[in-house]
């Protein structure tokens, strides 16, 4: 075994006890799966190590994965999901989807059929790694008792170094049976090809420093990078420093706090008016850890289109994927800022600063905040759940309306304090995405919003979260539709609602069926109370918002739009008489 | 003129399901490919890959090569369509010929440098190889005569001259055990 390492300790083992070895190793305290017939192995094995590792029973393998994804999001280390061989192999394939779009870092360990049995169609045998193989950053499959260990390691390594990402580990039955010495490798040692970050050149930093001391408009884009690199502080300085506004993507949120006077806030298809227009008008791009996603871009034919453009990125696929930058440098975020700061001369863009802030003062006039009414509004609900958090939640959403509304209304001040499928946009991520976030051991309340669409594709989880009493709030944000796809019937397809509206259960009984603590709240003056109410009780709570069916999340951009065509939000009379003309 | 095909030159480990990996990425990727051929090479436990593009863009091109050495099986990825190197082909044709057709068959086939391997009634299997012209060429002249079968590898290439750090570098990828770690510790320190 020399070649993989020096050993560490040599004692005569399973598969099924190395995988939990490894795993001890690896520092995992937590793992989300589900047993079956070809991990029984491994689930038997788990009896012994039952005190050590604490393994959460999803009640569908596609939450574990969204679990371990959630876990994963709120404590910065690798999630862990099981699952069976077959069904409980496929079942993964939705949450491993979300958490690579995201570039999460994670590790599925999957049964698989014994050897003899692979290819032949056996009972409950499906081809995963070829499955997963387009959907992974890598992907195993151990068919060598000896390279299990090392595998594993490996596996640990790739998933959380560069640009993270989801890791597949397929473990035929026969192979958890097997024994062999075991040797946990100290070293990676047997990625020769794997060379996930490189240091930015002096000519690179040069060239960047050069620019931004140029630019008279310039914008920094903070995506999910920051967080993931940890360089809130060095972006920070370098927005104080050269005074460039910085506008966030739906994962770079919490990448700068939303109260710092340079954040100006969330940008792309539902993103503040000014934002886009700043970014539409800039004569220089920051593109801090983001991948120019269409949500972001809009029509890229006219997007930002007088600007100089930087890109810095772990991931070399994405520069000039999407669009095609003047200076694009593969890095480490965190490495590459500090480097460039010191060429970075302070600066002040006082002129460009009002510009912005003219954009920001006509839209304002037309948030749905200004709107005088007496009716709960989900935005309402978003926007006094921030104020009764002060701010502080760790925060979860599911994906639709109430999902931008979150992005746009809860400020958050926090890194790595919203937890949403943001690239894949997976319905029903909230609820056991939060399950598993109330394992990373965070003292903020944790507050998952979802719509009653999204919840009830995953809803059975409310069983897993009594089970293990985890402390999570759940705010149902209840309008009886699929509210963004209907939204774009109400834009695209006149009106149509095609399969739009949706019933639901009685979440009061369904809560208490369950054994949850329920809530329903119509009015608005019961938000916050209610909200109170909740957090205070220990375990999983769940209050239904029966919010206005019709809402609409503005200001919208429409596909194959340029990024400044936005439809702001219409005034309403009330409004209107009440402006100051 | 501009280019209308790429040829890029991958090292990666010969381990099962290596291809599988490459060609699922370039169809996810929508990356169009007009040939790719893997072979073994002179270090044992390293595959040598030749991919053809007709990719025009060069971003995307460029995309395309980070995609492949992005996979962690990869170690080096190289387009030699503006380097100095060999490319070439090998291609098999089955003929049907009569009689009066031989003789001038024979006087082509010699011309381009190729061979008749079989000769059975009715029918002679020519092989030849050569850089791209030189087939497209060869087979211009031969569609005179009924082509039964025809078989082309795909394009192999190789750099001229010794370009030794290539080797260098796959062979200290191959044999430091810490080769990754040192990657990672230099980038970000």
């Amino acid at each position: 075994m020399s070649e993989t390492g020096t050993p560490t300790e040599t004692k005569l083992m399973t598969g099924a006890d190395i995988v939990w070895e490894c795993l001890i190793r690896e520092e995992v305290e937590v793992v989300f799966g589900y047993p079956g017939g070809a991990n029984l192995p491994i689930y038997d094995a788990l009896v012994k190590y039952g005190d050590r590792i604490h393994h959460v029973l999803t009640r569908h393998e596609q939450n574990a994965a969204h679990a371990a994804d959630g876990f994963a999001r709120a404590s910065g280390k690798v999630g862990v999901a099981m699952a069976t061989s077959g069904p409980g192999a496929t079942n993964l394939i939705t949450g491993v989807a979300t958490a690579m779009m995201d570039s999460i870092p994670m590790v599925c360990i999957t049964g698989q059929v014994g050897r003899a049995s692979l290819g032949s169609d056996a009972f409950q045998e499906t081809d995963i790694l070829g499955a997963m193989i387009p959907l992974t950053k890598h992907s195993y499959q151990v068919n060598d008792i000896r390279k299990l260990a090392s595998t594993i390691k490996d596996a640990f390594y790739i998933a959380r170094t560069g640009r993270p990402g989801p890791v597949l580990i397929d473990i035929p039955k026969d192979v958890q049976n097997e024994s062999v010495e075991f040797v946990y490798p100290e070293t990676t040692d047997v990625l020769p090809g794997y060379n996930p970050t490189v240091k930015a050149s002096e000519d690179e930093l040069k060239e960047v420093a050069r620019l931004i001391n140029e630019a008279k408009n310039p914008v920094i884009l903070a995506g999910h990078g920051v967080l993931l690199s940890g360089a809130t502080a060095e972006l920070t300085r370098l927005a104080e420093k050269a005074d460039i506004p910085v506008a966030v993507t739906l994962l770079g949120i919490g990448g700068i706090p939303a109260s710092h006077p340079r954040c100006i806030g969330f940008m792309g298809m539902h993103g503040g008016y000014w934002v886009n227009h700043a970014i539409q008008e800039a004569d220089l791009l920051i593109a801090c850890g983001m991948r120019f996603d269409d949500r972001v871009t809009g029509k890229l034919e006219t997007y930002s289109p007088n600007s100089k453009k930087i890109h810095i990125d772990i991931d070399p696929t994405e520069l000039n994927k999407n669009i095609i930058v003047d200076v694009g440098i593969r890095g480490d975020l965190k490495q590459v800022l500090s480097a460039a700061l010191p060429q970075i001369k302070e600066t002040k863009h006082d002129d460009w600063t009002a510009t912005i802030k003219g954009w920001m003062g006509d839209s304002k006039t037309k948030d749905i905040l200004n709107r005088k009414s007496d009716k709960l509004y989900g935005a309402f609900v978003v926007r006094d759940l921030w104020e009764a958090t002060k701010g502080g939640a760790l925060m979860v959403t599911d994906v639709g309306q109430h999902q931008m509304t979150v992005a746009q209304y809860y400020y958050q001040d926090h890194a790595n304090s919203l937890l949403t499928s943001g690239g894949l946009g997976t319905m029903g991520y909230g609820l056991p995405a939060a399950i598993g976030a109330s394992f990373a051991g965070r003292k903020k309340p944790i507050w998952a919003v979802v719509g009653d669409g999204g919840i009830q594709m995953t809803i059975t989880e409310l069983a897993t979260a009594v089970q293990e009493n985890a402390n999570i709030n759940i705010a149902l944000i209840n309008n009886g539709y699929l509210g963004m796809v209907r939204q774009w019937q109400e834009m695209f397809y006149e009106n149509r609602f095609s399969q739009t509206p949706i019933s639901g259960p009685d979440y009061l009984k369904l809560t208490d069926a369950y054994g949850v603590k329920g809530f329903r709240v119509t009015e608005r003056k019961d938000v916050i109370s209610t909200i109170r109410e909740a957090q205070a009780h220990e375990g999983p709570s769940l209050i239904e918002f029966v919010v206005e069916p019709m809402e609409m999340v503005y200001p919208m951009v429409a596909t194959g739009s340029a990024l400044n065509e936005m439809v702001q939000r219409p005034i309403t009379e009330e409004q209107f008489s009440d402006m100051e003309i | 003129m501009q280019k209308t095909e790429h040829t890029i030159v991958a090292f990666v480990e010969d381990e099962p399901g290596v291809l599988n990996r490459i060609v699922s990425m370039l169809r996810r990727r929508n990356f169009n490919i007009k040939s790719i051929v893997a072979g073994a090479t002179e270090s044992p436990g390293i595959t040598r890959i030749t991919i053809v593009t007709d990719e025009l863009n060069q971003h995307r091109r460029v995309n395309m090569a980070r995609n492949i050495q992005k996979l962690v099986n990869a170690y080096t990825v190289e387009d030699v369509t503006d380097v100095p190197a060999v490319i070439r082909e090998y291609m098999l044709a089955k003929v049907s010929v009569t009689n009066g057709d031989r003789v001038k068959l024979d006087l082509l086939t010699r011309d381009y440098g190729a061979k008749i391997i079989d000769s059975e009634e009715g029918a002679v299997i020519i092989e030849a190889t050569g850089y791209d012209m030189e087939i497209e060429s060869f087979l211009q002249k031969l569609k005179e005569y009924d082509i039964v079968e025809l078989m082309r590898t795909g394009k192999m290439a190789m750099r001229r001259g010794s370009h030794l750090e290539l080797k260098a570098k796959i062979e200290m990828m191959t044999t430091d055990q810490q080769w990754t770690t040192k990657q990672i510790q230099s980038a970000i320190s």
